[in-house]
């Protein structure tokens, strides 16, 4: 069993959950970089924010539009889906050794309009598609103030 | 490009998240002080707070620091919760 345990903070009066990944882009020139995404059930994918997109120094401009689902409208504004190409993924896991995960692609969101200051509090948000891709199960217990990602090896 | 050894991913996510978790702890107490600001951390201590995003990429590259070594959070204004 690989257990990797997430993190909750209450930063609105409840319990948030999230999960501190390493975002190692192939193919653009980046170095792999540590993110705090917010877990996120109500996303189809893993997306990396625009605050955290200058931080992976991804050339968002260059990055191919998602075929479907091109528009995203998220935190209340309007965003492209661009698409980061083969990508690792490290999390660590309970006894705190680096696990990788790779994904054959990710979402980068691209503001449709000029930044705003409101992008700098939009979060990365992990989604259904990591799960599902990494088969990992998401457990969630606010009440006991516990959550982690689990798999059978 | 250099390679980045397992090791030295996993120094830099201990680091990272040291900083997040402390930014966190004190989430409270920076809301009170911080409302509608971003906010930078590194060795648990405040290095740069700004309105602007922009502005505080500036203030931690005139550190000489690399923002991705960085953890940068934000803090919403009073009253507002973010809904996504």
């Amino acid at each position: 069993m690989t257990k990797i345990p997430l993190k909750l903070y209450k930063t609105s009066g409840q319990w948030m959950i999230y999960s501190y990944i390493t975002v190692m882009p192939h193919g653009v020139h980046a170095r792999p970089v540590p993110i705090k995404f917010l877990v996120d059930t109500g996303s189809p994918w893993i997306a990396i924010s625009p605050k955290d997109a200058i931080k992976l120094n991804i050339p968002i401009l260059r990055l191919p539009k998602a075929a479907e689902h091109k528009t995203i409208v998220f935190a209340g504004d309007k965003f492209e889906r661009r698409l980061l190409s083969n990508t690792d993924l490290y999390l660590r896991d309970e006894k705190g050794e680096v696990i990788k995960i790779n994904l054959d692609s990710i979402s980068v969101l691209k503001p449709t309009k000029r930044i705003s200051e409101k992008i700098k509090h939009i979060p990365s948000v992990l989604g259904c598609d990591f799960l599902t891709t990494s088969k990992f199960r998401l457990c969630f217990d606010p009440s006991n103030e516990e959550g982690f990602l689990e798999k059978d090896e | 490009m250099k390679q980045v050894s397992t090791t030295e991913i996993k120094l830099s996510m201990e680091r990272f998240e040291k900083d997040g978790d402390w930014f966190c702890d004190r989430f409270n107490e920076f809301q009170k002080k911080y409302a509608g600001k971003v906010i930078a951390v590194k060795n648990q201590k405040i290095i740069g707070v700004t309105t602007k995003l922009d502005d505080l990429l500036k203030k931690i590259r005139s550190r000489g620091e690399d923002p991705a070594d960085v953890y940068i959070d934000s803090i919403p204004e009073k009253g507002v919760a973010y809904i996504l």
